[in-house]
């Protein structure tokens, strides 16, 4: 395991992604109304770039029929292949709760964004 | 003219066939079941402007004789599910209306007498409340077990026009089957790309819309609001099932948000929801690999036996079940049925 | 000496791993094909939807149909930047050779106008991606035409016939009337004379064309769940009416509408025409035994079955290694990566389907200039 100092913690204010090249295929630190998640920039569904999709929302099923609730905007990344959804804060694809992308400790610590990485 | 293979002779009480079609002796004969002013009005014959079927008959058509259908069919089977035709998918909604309650009224006088004989509730989506009131008319008759639509239509059924009829149904437990009633009335051209010319694409090929019949009920929620609901795809399409069922669950992933009421895969709601009848003319022709087949489209749970008798192309149950081990010929041949109508008690 | 030298001058070549059937170029803007448009059309004011590559907003793909990281840095859209297009598509990818189908061309109601489109379409390709964006030799070009109007159609296929960028034609799905019927046999006789494949590919408009037999479906989901009816409606139609004994060199590609459907849709056609070939004495033989000569599928998007050896079945009994042809569909959203799920059947299967069946139909070379784009890498001919 070994920790990498990424970023001045300003760097990515709340609703920014920075990608990092870190692992095979990067990793992204996502800051989620001030929360940060560092995400694989691997979908767990074909392989694409997960974190350069579109940050966003999703709905749900009002009560009525047709009638829809937008929720949890800014949580919900949709890759940019397949557009998959996947929630942010927990790593898990919306639709297939079982296939998730590896996410990794992130933590600021005197300022800086520092991720934890399994070698 | 029936064609069982001489092994199936006799009756057999676990075969169930889902799909026999009566038809008045001559088009006029539904007119004593109807008032005025429907009663003289000009509305379409049974014979249509169609393409021929290959042995010339015209086609559709319907046994038009109760005993000898009788002996056709219940000489094989325990029980039979009649579904006649109406007259298509007509203009103008109330006599299209009209025509369905007449058509219920001659199959209850004429067929339903009968012991082993069980009906299909006809009615016109084109006017929810009408559809709804003669489900209603019927609901308490316990010969009819279903209720049955045309195939064509000018919206697929998932819309939310028809919403009420489907809820009547469900509330009666009453699966809807889905039939192909073509060449009288103002249905679309029957492929998407245009009129095929010739009987083989139209054979072939119409079927295939109940895809879109059903990617609708998914896309829309009817499945989802309606855990009773059932539909029944009365001119078969099994096989073109897994493939569509595919393309739907893939599809379903990236656009859920767009529809988030269908709250899992699409095929998901197939077993509890959906079954299709059989059709001789589907699937491989050697046993062997319509048995791969068999299994790979979920035969044992989502096909129904239906000898589509007195038609040209009618499957006898050895046709049916070719290539099926003995526990889902069983399946197929009844036990599925049985399960799946749940007001039929045979 | 000699051999030395002749390496410096001649790139080593490599064996070709992957050829991608269905790759979608586009202009950087609509003003770069307007350019190209003929006389008077060029003049009249026009919609940008008429140049427009990325799509119709009815039934919308997810991602607004692109990959999102196919945007390149310099601008445009995807597939518009030759330099990006070939990091994403060859480098990354791994694609040796890739079969261009610019999406330019959308049924409109004037067919002379449509065929002017075309027409535009395929003098900006022969320009562009088969002319200066194709020092390495890597693409080859598809032929856009108007369908409605088959003996402009067929001008078309004339027109460009001698040029070797051009390797097949292609039909949009949503059509008045199924492909088999005589009207289209222009197309289908200059495309077989010219030993030219035609694909269907998928290209929308908005109206009744994409209508189905039962109304119009409400959703994105559902539509693209039913390619397979708009394109098993022109198969049946063109086996019925016996194009292929009618044009016996003639190949029909199904491009993007899946392929699992075919081995059902098979059956029953053959079945049907056991009882009703009298009725089509066109079709000389069953259905299916038209399959391996003159009919080829591409492979995107790949069906998923929950069970992969329902695929691994299905692919059995299309016989896939004499009729599929791998695709990525670059740069869409439902983009294909050459990937492990290839790696899953026999190797002369898999060869086959990545890159063998390609290269008999669009007659490629077995081998491609070594180096990433095509060209000599640094250090070459000094082995």
């Amino acid at each position: 395991m070994s920790l990498h100092r990424l970023a001045r913690a300003e760097e990515i204010p709340p609703g920014a992604m920075r990608l990092f090249p870190l692992g095979r295929r990067g990793i992204g630190v996502f800051n989620v109304g001030g929360a940060l998640h560092a995400l694989n920039n691997l979908c767990p569904h074909a392989g694409g770039p997960l974190c350069l999709g579109e940050v966003t929302g999703t709905t749900l099923a009002g009560a009525a029929p047709y009638a829809l609730q937008w929720i949890r905007p800014g949580e919900i990344l949709r890759c940019p292949w397949h557009a998959w959804e996947v929630d942010i804060t927990t790593g898990r694809t919306v639709t297939d709760p079982a296939r998730s992308v590896a996410t990794y400790p992130v933590r600021v610590e005197d300022g800086w964004i520092v991720v934890e990485v399994e070698d | 003219m029936a064609i069982i293979e001489p092994e199936m002779r006799g009756r057999n009480p676990r075969i169930l066939d889902c799909a026999v079609h009566p038809a008045p002796k001559a088009g006029d004969d539904l007119r004593a079941y109807m008032p005025e002013p429907w009663r003289s009005r000009p509305f379409p014959g049974l014979q249509r402007y169609f393409y021929p079927a290959p042995n010339g008959e015209a086609d559709p058509q319907g046994a038009t004789d109760p005993e000898q259908t009788a002996q056709d069919v219940l000489g094989s089977a325990s029980a039979a599910i009649l579904l006649p035709l109406t007259r298509g998918l007509l203009p103008d909604a109330d006599l299209a209306a009209a025509i369905c309650r007449a058509t219920n009224d001659w199959l209850a006088a004429e067929w339903l007498t009968r012991p082993g004989f069980y009906g299909s509730i006809r009615i016109s989506p084109a006017d929810p409340a009408q559809a709804v009131a003669e489900i209603e008319r019927w609901a308490g008759d316990p010969r009819m077990v279903q209720v049955a639509v045309t195939m064509q239509s000018h919206q697929p059924y998932g819309q939310r026009a028809f919403a009420p009829i489907w809820e009547a149904a469900a509330r009666s437990s009453l699966p809807v089957a889905v039939q192909i009633d073509g060449g009288s009335g103002v249905e679309y051209q029957s492929t998407p790309v245009g009129e095929g010319h010739h009987y083989f694409e139209w054979s072939a090929l119409y079927p295939l819309n109940f895809g879109v019949h059903l990617a609708s009920l998914i896309a829309e929620g009817v499945f989802a609001r309606l855990p009773d609901l059932q539909f029944v795809f009365a001119d078969g399409g099994l096989d073109m099932l897994p493939p569509l069922q595919w393309r739907m669950d893939k599809n379903w992933r990236p656009t859920r948000h767009e529809i988030p009421w269908v709250d899992r895969t699409p095929s998901a709601y197939l077993r509890e929801h959906v079954r299709f009848l059989t059709r001789r003319r589907e699937g491989p022709a050697d046993a062997a690999t319509r048995g791969r087949w068999l299994q790979l489209a979920d035969a044992g749970n989502l096909l129904l036996y239906g000898s589509g008798y007195p038609g040209w192309d009618q499957c006898d149950p050895a046709a049916a079940t070719l290539g099926a081990d003995a526990e889902m010929s069983a399946q197929i041949l009844g036990a599925s049925a049985r399960a799946w109508y749940r007001r039929l008690a045979v | 000496m000699a051999r030395q030298a002749e390496a410096v001058t001649a790139p080593r070549e490599v064996a070709v791993r992957v050829v991608d059937a269905d790759v979608h170029p586009s202009p950087k803007s609509p003003e770069e094909l307007r350019a190209y448009l003929p006389e008077p059309w060029r003049s009249r004011a026009w919609s940008d939807q008429v140049f427009n590559a990325i799509g119709s907003p009815i039934y919308m793909a997810p991602n607004n149909a692109q990959r999102r990281d196919a945007y390149a840095p310099a601008g445009g859209p995807p597939a518009s930047d030759p330099a990006f297009t070939e990091r994403q598509l060859f480098e990354e990818a791994g694609v040796d050779y890739a079969i261009l189908i610019p999406l330019t061309v959308r049924p409109v109601t004037n067919p002379e106008h449509e065929a002017a489109v075309a027409a535009a379409t395929n003098a900006w390709m022969a320009d562009t991606w088969l002319g200066r964006y194709n020092r390495h030799g890597r693409y080859r070009g598809t032929l856009r035409i108007c369908s409605s109007d088959p003996e402009l159609g067929a001008a078309e296929i004339e027109k460009w016939a001698g040029h070797p960028g051009f390797v097949q034609v292609m039909l949009i799905p949503y059509a008045r009337a199924p492909y088999g019927q005589a009207m289209y046999r222009p197309i289908f006789e200059a495309a077989a004379r010219h030993n030219l494949p035609v694909a269907i590919h998928v290209n929308r408009s908005p109206g009744q064309g994409l209508m189905t037999p039962v109304g119009f479906s409400s959703y994105f989901f559902e539509h693209h769940s039913l390619y397979p009816l708009f394109y098993a409606s022109h198969l049946t139609s063109i086996l019925a009416e016996g194009v292929f004994e009618r044009y016996p060199s003639l190949r029909v590609v199904f491009v993007e509408g899946g392929f699992s459907w075919l081995p059902p849709l098979l059956w029953r056609l053959d079945r049907t025409w056991e009882a009703c070939k009298d009725e089509i004495p066109g079709c000389r033989r069953p259905p299916s035994s038209y399959l391996r000569d003159h009919i080829r599928f591409s492979s995107q998007p790949i069906e998923e079955p929950a069970r992969l050896q329902d695929l691994m079945q299905v692919l059995e009994w299309m016989d896939a290694e004499h009729t599929l042809l791998f695709a990525t569909d670059y740069p869409h959203w439902d983009y294909d990566d050459p990937g492990p799920i290839w790696n899953r059947l026999p190797e002369r299967a898999r060869a086959r389907i990545l890159a063998g069946n390609a290269l008999e139909l669009y007659h490629l070379p077995a081998t491609r200039p070594d180096g990433p784009r095509g060209l000599p890498a640094r250090g070459d001919g000094a082995q």
